[in-house]
């Protein structure tokens, strides 16, 4: 039972190492352009699609640690039960639809975008924006891997 | 027709009160009622396929690439033990004046605020490692927390601060809208660096103003401790300790302000900066990297989530009509662009009691600003004049986010009433700049 936690901890975890190195790189991309006058659009945005990366698939993982934001003028000092009823009803009736409909609709898109071998529209950028796109459907699968890992871990009585 | 997108907002407020994540709240319940609306011919199904596009769209904003590199620093210097060594030595250079120590919280306040620029984490610091130390040495309670409280969230309005960065985003689409719907063709644009300029002006006013009541408050109070020593630290010892985070401070803001780097870049930066400075003091490990690391990947994701529920609802919001709704409540307001303003301002007061910075830029500034922008108001002078009204409500009893996070570490002997007592002078501060600003624009120009 406890794989899919595991599963999304791991996940999360190794995926923000990347955010030291966009840094790392952000940093080589300013001293490249400032010192040696070389624009580097590459790794540009090879960061943008590490800082992408980072953002959709730890969502699920953020879940999980319970840090989305709530508006808790109630629910902060609301029974376990309250919490436990709230977080099972609002994740099928909000949650579940806005993981199906990023899912479907990413699917398109990236589907379109895998068939044309779609590339950066900047000079010396690089050529893998599918591979960027495909990133979208991280979104709802980490959120619904989450969702799960939720609904089994509640203790129903 | 108005009646539909007002319904739509009606539900999400109520929806939000139960308290689940506000993301997925607010994204959830604009599809719900999306969907519903499709079969009645109200909305157009179609406008739901570009739900990925906004998405990407978000991906492949460079000016949001800042957000967790400016986290990152913030929470590399916060970590590095940076904040409490701040106080330490801030504290010892005040000694020698009278109520030094109530001065040194500002200065520190407001140099956190352009490092770290993290308010929880600046509140939680400062409020463990000062507020008991104030109390004991004769400050009032209510004053010594409204003191700490306040200082706190400055990191909102001092650059640079993320709360800019979103709010300098969201100006710059809101512009662009405003002037085509007034058809312009060579448009104007505003970017994060107009913001960070902008607010520093106010950014300095209230700090000045924190520090006149504070110096007024101190001489009523006789019972502060005052033990001036004869031989107090050297200015010059102080400034080689506060030396790296004031030359970070500067070499992000300075190269920001001229114009040398964009703020993606200056983050970058001042991201490798703030490891460096970890390195210097000896914190840098593997396990420094692997808690920064997540740490802020858990804060930026929590951030672009709400981004994409945000973006969500404002794509549903207009398809079912939401323009004609707010034009209609604009148009029926009485006089010109000032009142349109203040009463934009008072809304978004009101709703930064129940609502997060980030929500309030990217669900609320949307609708609001291109109107704003069409009546002729200006950019820059609108995100400061809405950024000061926020740092504000989170100041407010009883909801202000400032106040929580107090409540969370100050001492039990220490009453919420005071602290809520304690705040309200600075709130009056916060909203006398805010009010000169609204008179004296050049102030921000």
């Amino acid at each position: 039972m406890k794989v899919i936690e595991k599963y999304i901890n791991f996940v999360g975890e190794k995926i923000s190492y990347l955010i030291p190195l966009m840094v790392v790189l952000m940093v080589f991309v300013i001293i490249s352009r400032y010192f040696f006058g070389i624009g580097r659009t590459d790794v540009q945005e090879l960061v943008m699609y590490f800082h992408a990366l980072v953002f959709l698939g730890c969502a699920g993982y953020v879940m999980n640690h319970d840090e989305h934001v709530r508006v808790d003028i109630f629910y902060r000092n609301a029974s376990d039960s309250y919490k436990k009823k709230t977080n099972a009803v609002f994740g099928l009736l909000f949650l579940f639809p806005l993981i199906m409909v990023t899912f479907f609709y990413s699917i398109e898109t990236i589907e379109a975008s895998w068939k044309m071998n779609e590339a950066s529209t900047e000079a010396g950028g690089l050529a893998y924006v599918y591979i960027q796109k495909t990133l979208m459907i991280l979104f709802p699968l980490t959120l619904l891997a989450a969702l799960i890992n939720q609904f089994i871990k509640t203790r129903w009585k | 027709m108005e009646i539909v997108p007002l319904l739509l907002l009606v539900l999400i407020c109520l929806a939000l009160l139960f308290g689940y994540p506000v993301a997925f709240t607010l994204s959830g319940v604009s599809i719900l009622f999306a969907l519903i609306c499709i079969p009645f011919g109200i909305f157009d199904e179609s406008i739901l396929k570009s739900i990925p596009l906004r998405i990407f769209g978000i991906m492949n904003n460079v000016t949001l690439l800042a957000v967790p590199l400016f986290i990152f620093m913030g929470t590399v210097l916060e970590r590095s033990g940076i904040a409490a060594r701040m106080l330490e030595n801030m504290a010892l250079a005040f000694k020698n004046i009278r109520g030094g120590l109530s001065i040194s919280i500002i200065a520190v306040g407001a140099l956190l605020a352009a490092s770290t620029g993290i308010v929880g984490a600046t509140v939680v610091t400062m409020g463990l490692m000062s507020l008991p130390v104030l109390i004991q040495q004769g400050y009032k309670k209510d004053f010594s927390s409204g003191l700490v409280a306040s200082t706190g969230t400055l990191g909102q309005i001092i650059p640079p601060s993320i709360a800019l960065v979103l709010l300098g985003d969201v100006m710059s689409n809101a512009y662009q809208r405003a002037q085509n719907n007034m058809g312009i063709f060579s448009q104007q644009t505003v970017t994060v660096g107009d913001l960070f300029v902008g607010a520093i002006v106010p950014g300095i006013m209230i700090c000045l103003g924190y520090l006149v009541y504070t110096i007024y408050q101190n001489s009523k109070n006789p019972n502060i401790l005052f033990e001036p020593e004869a031989n107090p630290a050297s200015f010059i010892d102080i400034l080689k300790t506060l030396a790296l985070p004031l030359l970070l401070i500067i070499l992000v803001l300075g190269s920001i302000i001229a114009g040398i780097a964009t703020p993606t870049e200056a983050s970058a930066i001042g991201a490798a900066g703030a490891l460096l400075i970890a390195l210097i003091n000896g914190k840098l490990s593997l396990d420094f990297i692997k808690e920064t690391s997540q740490k802020t990947a858990i804060v930026s994701t929590m951030i672009f989530t709400i981004l994409i529920g945000a973006s969500i609802f404002s794509l549903i919001f207009r398809g079912v009509g939401g323009d004609d709704l707010i034009d209609l409540v604009f148009s029926s307001l009485p006089g010109g662009p000032y009142t349109a303003l203040i009463f934009v301002l008072i809304f978004v007061f009101l709703l930064g009691f129940i609502l997060d910075f980030i929500e309030i830029c990217y669900v609320i500034v949307p609708l609001v600003a291109p109107p704003l922008l069409m009546m002729g108001l200006d950019p820059v002078w609108l995100a400061i004049l809405l950024a000061i009204n926020l740092q504000t409500s989170f100041l407010t009893p009883p909801f202000g986010f400032s106040l929580f996070y107090l409540r969370g570490v100050a001492n039990e002997s220490i009453e919420t009433s005071e602290i809520y007592k304690g705040v309200i002078p600075f709130i009056c501060i916060q909203l006398l700049v805010l009010i000169t600003v609204l008179f004296l624009p050049f102030l921000v120009l």
